[in-house]
């Protein structure tokens, strides 16, 4: 199988994998409570339906969504709503979450046996929508809104994103090898929802095994093709893996519907199938903790609301030497200090670091070597929009594209002055945004 | 928990290089150089070498203290201007006139135009420049090495003589002024004038037994240093590629020797380890490649029509020049803007 890529910027970092990418999904065990943000989508926060001191049962609905672009929020376990109250998330802001006590009982999560194929598309909308199914890949984006565009677009080519291009996350690795069949019957729904003719799941050539397995599955089905793809940073990136399969170029600041592409998380994909099969809400995703700095990496299925330290508990607690803590991929996550903070269903993973692998981050001055733009996969020039941006002059980052930056992080990564380069482009997109009100 | 954990903003991950590992590297490179340098030139070239970085050092500190900054000689930035300058010196210079000189070139040429990644000129060229207009007279005399071949176009015994009255800490004006330039290139141009000079062997300018300029002797030494750096990935082929392809390609034009022009003159000095220096070159691929023709085309001009048989050095000064220019007017087509 010929392998494909992304032609410009990337690089190659090393993965981190093997920590967890052999190890079988487990469960973790169920919490004595848990903690659900009514922000943990992209959109307008959720809007409590429930009540303190309501009794709930696992998958009831306990937020509705707030207009188009949002999500509901469901019961992750059966129990009692002990509060409704701000707490501490990733980004450092608390946001106002349910908090529900657990049942001494805890029933599994029980829902129907329908027969998808039988559903017709305004259905299997409708169950995406009801489940509260996000992008599972981080984004968190809600699904039943990429899947019902305006009717001039036209979506041909479905794309099932299994790169996991961050290093040590290995969740949809394990979920493409234990799972697949779900995720074929997920994948077969999106393709009937969207209308696209031809489905390809793409997955980086460090997961060969996936690669493997899933071509074997789909063997017999004719619009549906596996790619492998170069591990290269970031390929799971949504417009660098439509470049990479379908040589298209999403312009800046359009969707990948205007080249007629939908793209989906691995783990979507199983949601979906879930939702239209089972009814069954987004109530659990897998997760996978890891690093050298915690005692047994493991890959876990959390319910959702579940606090950081009973994952941390789980995975044998931490090391001696522990210096970062970090939520999500280790290139675009969030490092806490609060170990309360829970799993959402955007959480992909928790990285622990030790004391010698986190960057101290001396600055050095910029050497114009080249190499952030030589590496930027969107064509910028890190080095001087961040000149910009440190003159405040807005303007001028914003011609030099600064909205296009996708924050991947490479530059920061790569640059030998050790700048902190996305970090002020970050900055620079708050400044700009800012100054438009 | 009692752990302190650290907290930034994304990512947190880090690739190993640093820019001082890298000014490391590339002194590292010019070893192999100055040790041949040294083989064939003896004591001067030790000298000169050790003043060239003495003077980078001194200057970076004593600069950065006027300034109020803590020195930088940690990252090898200042060495590494310090053996580059002194390989770009003809072993007859006297040790003050590379003091003078390697001070220049971080004192002036870097310190004082905004310090490192702000200069425009390469500080070490800068430095060789100064020296060349303010002492010309003192460094064009070439000193042939302990062992020498080819002896049927040069008077050896009136050089030698020459030789004996020079020591490497005194000078004798007078004598000096009646000898213009007699470097392998200087000859080359007086081809065409005086009948009985002929070039060097190309062996010799490969292996450094040439006179001329410290660094411009050994080719096989410097393509070493310059095969350790592109294994290191501090330096990409196409810089240097498409100045000694232009090179080569003028030369034939004009009717003279590409193989000569390639390997005399401190191209490849220049080629390897100047033109690659990251601060005084563009930062596009395609910026670099306009900045490689433009000193292929300017050498050969300078060498072909100008006074000044080392072209290289003035070559890539003009074009450190032109970097900034390159660099505003070269676009990049991002991601999702193709029409």
């Amino acid at each position: 199988m010929k392998t494909k890529t992304f032609a410009r910027g990337g690089v190659h970092a090393p993965h981190h994998k093997h920590f967890t990418e052999h190890k079988s999904i487990e469960d973790a065990v169920t919490p004595a409570e848990v903690t659900i943000p009514l922000r943990m989508h992209a959109g307008a926060p959720a809007k409590p339906v429930v009540e303190v001191g309501q009794e709930v049962k696992i998958g009831d609905k306990i937020a509705e969504a707030d207009g188009f672009i949002s999500a509901p929020i469901h019961a992750t376990i059966s129990g009692k709503i002990k509060a409704i109250k701000p707490h501490n998330t990733v980004v450092g802001v608390p946001v106002e979450s349910i908090v529900i006590e657990a049942d001494e009982e805890q029933p599994d999560f029980s829902g129907d046996n329908i027969d998808v194929s039988t559903l017709s598309n305004e259905q299997i909308v409708e169950a995406v929508k009801n489940a509260g199914i996000v992008g599972l890949g981080g984004a968190a984006f809600p699904t039943h809104v990429k899947l019902t565009p305006p009717k001039e677009v036209t979506i041909d080519s479905l794309i099932i994103n299994g790169c996991e291009c961050e290093p040590y996350l290995t969740c949809d690795h394990r979920l493409m090898l234990e799972r697949a069949d779900e995720m074929i019957a997920g994948i077969k729904l999106l393709l009937k929802v969207s209308g696209a003719k031809k489905a390809y799941i793409g997955i980086e050539n460090n997961k060969a095994d996936a690669i493997d397995v899933i071509s074997k599955k789909i063997s017999n089905e004719p619009a549906i093709e596996v790619v492998s793809l170069e591990t290269k940073y970031p390929q799971g990136s949504e417009k660098h893996l439509i470049k990479a399969i379908v040589n298209r170029e999403v312009k800046a600041g359009a969707l990948p519907s205007s080249v007629g592409a939908l793209v989906q998380n691995v783990g979507t994909a199983i949601s979906v199938y879930e939702a239209c099969n089972q009814n069954k809400p987004l109530i659990e995703r897998v997760v996978t903790i890891t690093g050298n700095g915690v005692k047994e990496p493991k890959n876990l299925k959390v319910r959702i609301g579940t606090q950081i330290k009973e994952l941390i508990e789980q995975c044998g607690g931490l090391n001696d030497d522990v210096a970062k803590i970090i939520v999500g991929g280790p290139m675009t996550g969030f490092s806490i200090f609060d170990t309360s903070i829970p799993v959402t269903k955007g959480t992909s993973g928790v990285v622990v670091l030790t004391s010698d692998e986190v960057n101290e981050q001396v600055i050095d001055p910029c050497v114009r070597c080249g190499t952030c733009v030589s590496n930027c996969p969107m064509g910028l020039q890190p080095l001087n929009i961040t000149a910009y941006i440190g003159l405040d002059l807005i303007e001028e980052a914003l011609d030099l594209g600064l909205m296009n930056c996708i924050e991947c992080g490479i530059c920061s990564f790569v640059c030998p002055s050790n700048r902190a380069l996305v970090q002020q482009l970050k900055f620079g997109k708050s400044l700009a945004a800012l100054k438009r009100k | 928990m009692d752990n302190k954990l650290y907290i930034s903003t994304s990512p947190h991950l880090k690739k190993a290089n640093t820019t001082t590992a890298a000014m490391r590297d590339v002194f590292i490179a010019l070893v192999p150089a100055g040790l041949v340098s040294i083989a064939f030139f003896g004591l001067n070239a030790l000298i000169l070498i050790l003043f060239g970085i003495a003077g980078a050092l001194g200057a970076d500190v004593l600069t950065r203290k006027l300034l109020g900054d803590k020195p930088t000689i940690n990252n090898w930035s200042a060495a590494l201007t310090g053996i580059l300058f002194a390989l770009t010196l003809p072993p007859i210079t006297p040790w003050w006139v590379a003091l003078a000189g390697s001070f220049f070139a971080i004192a002036i040429a870097k310190e004082l135009t905004g310090g490192l990644g702000h200069n425009i000129f390469n500080p070490a060229l800068a430095g060789r420049a100064f020296i060349t207009v303010s002492w010309a007279g003192l460094i064009s005399l070439p000193l042939i090495p302990f062992w020498w071949k080819n002896t049927s176009f040069l008077d050896l015994a009136f050089l030698k003589e020459i030789e004996n009255k020079l020591s490497v800490f005194s000078l004798q004006g007078g004598a000096l002024d009646s000898i213009t330039s007699a470097t392998p290139l200087a000859m080359v141009r007086e081809k065409f004038a005086p009948a009985d000079a002929l070039p060097a062997e190309y062996l010799d300018l490969l292996l450094g037994s040439v006179g001329g300029s410290l660094g411009e002797t050994s080719v096989v030494a410097l393509l070493l240093g310059a095969a350790y750096l592109f294994y290191k990935g501090h330096i990409k082929l196409h810089v240097p590629g498409t100045i000694l392809g232009t090179v080569a390609v003028l030369s034939l034009i004009m009717g003279r020797d590409p193989i000569y022009d390639l390997l005399a003159g401190g191209l490849i000095l220049g080629a390897f380890f100047m033109a690659t220096d990251w601060v005084t070159s563009p930062i596009t691929r395609k910026g670099e490649i306009i900045f490689a023709l433009g000193i292929g085309i300017l050498t050969m001009l300078i060498r072909a029509y100008g006074g000044y048989p080392e072209g290289v050095l003035w070559a890539i000064l003009l074009m450190n020049a032109a970097t900034p220019v390159i660099d505003k007017y070269v676009q990049q087509t991002q991601f999702g803007t193709a029409k």
